[in-house]
């Protein structure tokens, strides 16, 4: 009985995580490196100073939007820090009667701007940052999101059927926590399997779990069609805020943002996030100011309003419901915005424990099999491409993030789209990485992409330090350890990577007379799924 | 007090790697006895306990727990390679 449950929880394992394995390879890597996702932002706009007086710079920021928009429908303003990269600030328009509300956010590029350290709206290159990484983490690319979401989902879901069949399946992760036996193949692959998934299994449980909680209305949006049927209804009461004002025409200076935000500051005992102002200019005019999700463990982040011109409190959020908090902290919990920058590298190192457990399943999965094949030179199609499968995507998406930090740096300044032309960068080198893989032996073809990406990623902070302002002796000299740790990462990861090209290129497959000849104590062990 | 923390994790660990038959004798070079085993175990835990506490008062009540398991799993990847990678500071003892 036992063993039939062992075995069909084995079978749910293996297939659990393979069909949807490469998916959540790339979504564990994009996600772990969203946790930096500010400091990557800070990093591929290398023209931005770093902020040392957010006071100052949100000044500016009202100033410039009170000549922008003097009398917009609503300012929003991401309040700087010397975490951000400038504040990023937009507005909305005053809707001309007939014309319907617009919707979605890619048509408004030409609302927006970003302010400088100086206060001023400053020119940097075009780029989505950081933010990518973060988006690409649940909404994928090249396709509507809502596909993506559920794909996502349905991938989540898959990884936590993983994560439970597979602590049944590998029964002895807790007795062999500490064992790698090295040099020993399909041995070594399973230790290393065993051993990046128990030694942060807490990580992976909540990530996984939390993961589907913030996609839950969508996986699940039973309980909230039987009791709200209206959906904005459902929003106020999650998001609850202020009545929207009514214009009244009567035209009054704006208060001075500063003051609002001190105030705030005062009373959350916390730093501010974001001020949003509606009906700026007018008598009616009020200032929305959110607490920073980084000052709390929930994502759901309490607000204060204010009057906007005497700059009167004239609302403040209802302390959340149960559920809205336990949701709330869940989501928080999952995207880290709370963590302080040794929690975040727990995050991060928990992060690439998870990314390594992925890969180092999917490859376990052609390792166990090849030596089962009736002619290992040529095997079966359906072994073929997941080995295809098992390059271009564990090999080739590192590659092609290399590939788009480049175009960061490397793109001409004035290009058209070139924010578009970096993701681009990305998928003609993931292609690439893809070609490759079908092209060369499996060995070969790991070899060449794993010495590329760490050739790549290496000569990055170089090509940093040569040729812009903001290369490693400089942020070191600075204190600027955020730009700073995103090179010494970079290169950390492109020595790694070199290493590891190195340790494949030299590997001989073991002769099978050394096989049989095995030793006494490896026969103890025996091989535990 | 988090650096304490984590410390105190890695402790914890090394010593739960310790308590493991093969790790003992490739890094202490000598047999573990059961006792020996059960006493570096309860240490372990103990250390796992203060590591809590530790991270208690250092984060506060809410981000504590997280900051506890974190510093755990960080102390266990970082035994872990230490011990499986680390050049041997004892020869290898053949089973007999």
């Amino acid at each position: 009985m036992s063993k039939g449950f062992r075995q069909s929880q084995s079978f749910l394992h293996t297939w659990s995580g393979l069909v949807l394995g490469w998916v959540l390879f790339v979504i564990f890597v994009a996600g772990t490196i969203a946790f930096w996702r500010e400091g990557l932002n800070r990093w591929m706009r290398p023209e931005l100073d770093r902020i040392e007086r957010p006071y100052a710079v949100l000044a500016g920021a009202q100033r410039f939007l009170q000549h922008k928009a003097p009398d917009g429908k609503s300012w929003f303003i991401a309040m700087p820090s010397a975490r951000s990269a400038g504040s990023q600030v937009s507005w909305q328009p005053q809707p001309q009667p007939g014309q319907e509300r617009e919707r979605g956010r890619r048509g408004r590029r030409d609302t927006q701007a970003l302010i400088g350290a100086d206060g001023l709206p400053a020119t940097v290159r075009d780029t989505r940052g950081g933010e990518f990484f973060y988006r690409f983490h649940f909404d994928l690319h090249y396709m509507p999101v809502i596909w993506a979401r559920w794909l996502v989902g349905l991938a989540a879901m898959a990884m936590l059927v993983a994560i439970l069949s597979g602590v049944v399946t590998h029964k002895k992760i807790f007795r062999d926590f500490f064992t790698l036996r090295r040099g020993k193949g399909q041995r070594s692959w399973l230790d290393g399997h065993n051993a990046t998934a128990v030694l942060s299994l807490p990580f992976h449980l909540m990530i996984t779990y939390t993961g589907l909680v913030t996609l839950m209305a969508m996986l699940m949006p039973w309980a909230v069609v039987a009791n709200y049927t209206d959906p904005d209804v459902l929003f106020d009461r999650l998001f609850p805020s202020v009545e929207e004002p009514v214009r009244s025409g009567r035209a009054a200076p704006l208060v001075d943002l500063t003051r609002v935000v001190r105030d705030a500051e005062r009373r959350f005992g916390a730093p501010v996030g974001s001020i949003q102002v509606r009906e700026p200019g007018d008598a009616a005019a009020l200032v929305t100011v959110r607490r920073a999700s980084s000052s709390m463990l929930s994502a759901r982040t309490p607000s204060l309003t204010y009057g906007g011109v005497d700059g009167r409190l004239v609302w403040q959020s209802p302390s959340p419901g149960a559920a809205s908090q336990t949701a709330g902290v869940m989501v928080g919990l999952h995207a880290a915005r709370f963590a302080d920058d040794g929690l975040r590298w727990l995050y991060f190192l928990c992060g690439i424990g998870g990314s390594l457990m992925v890969a180092s399943g999917l490859v376990l999965w052609t390792v166990k099999r090849r030596e089962k094949l009736p002619d290992p030179a040529r095997p079966h199609l359906g072994f073929r491409i997941v080995e295809w499968l098992n390059v271009a995507v564990v090999g080739g998406f590192p590659f092609a993030i290399a590939a788009m930090l480049w175009a960061n740096r490397l793109l001409p300044l004035a290009m058209a789209g070139r924010a578009d032309w970096e993701v681009h960068a990305l998928f003609i080198a993931w292609c690439l990485a893809l070609a490759l893989a079908t092209a060369l032996r499996a060995a070969r073809a790991w070899t060449v992409l794993l010495a590329a990406t760490g050739a790549l990623l290496a000569a990055l902070p170089v090509y940093n330090a040569l040729a812009t302002a903001r290369g490693l002796p400089t942020t070191l000299a600075q204190g600027d350890m955020t730009l700073a740790g995103v090179d010494l990462v970079l290169l950390a990861f492109g020595l790694a990577f070199l290493a590891t090209a190195r340790r494949v290129g030299s590997h001989r497959p073991a002769a099978k007379p050394r096989r049989r000849a095995r030793t006494v104590r490896e026969a103890v062990l025996e091989p535990a799924e | 007090m988090s650096v304490l923390c984590v410390l105190c994790a890695v402790l914890a660990l090394l010593l739960f790697g310790l308590s493991m038959d093969q790790h003992h004798s490739q890094r202490l070079g000598t047999r573990l006895s059961a006792g020996r085993k059960q006493a570096l175990r309860r240490a372990a835990w103990l250390a796992v306990g203060l590591c809590l506490v530790l991270a208690f008062a250092a984060k506060g009540a809410v981000y504590g727990a997280i900051f506890w398991l974190g510093a755990l799993s960080f102390g266990a990847a970082l035994v872990f390679l230490a011990l499986n990678l680390a050049p041997a500071g004892c020869s290898i003892k053949p089973p007999s």
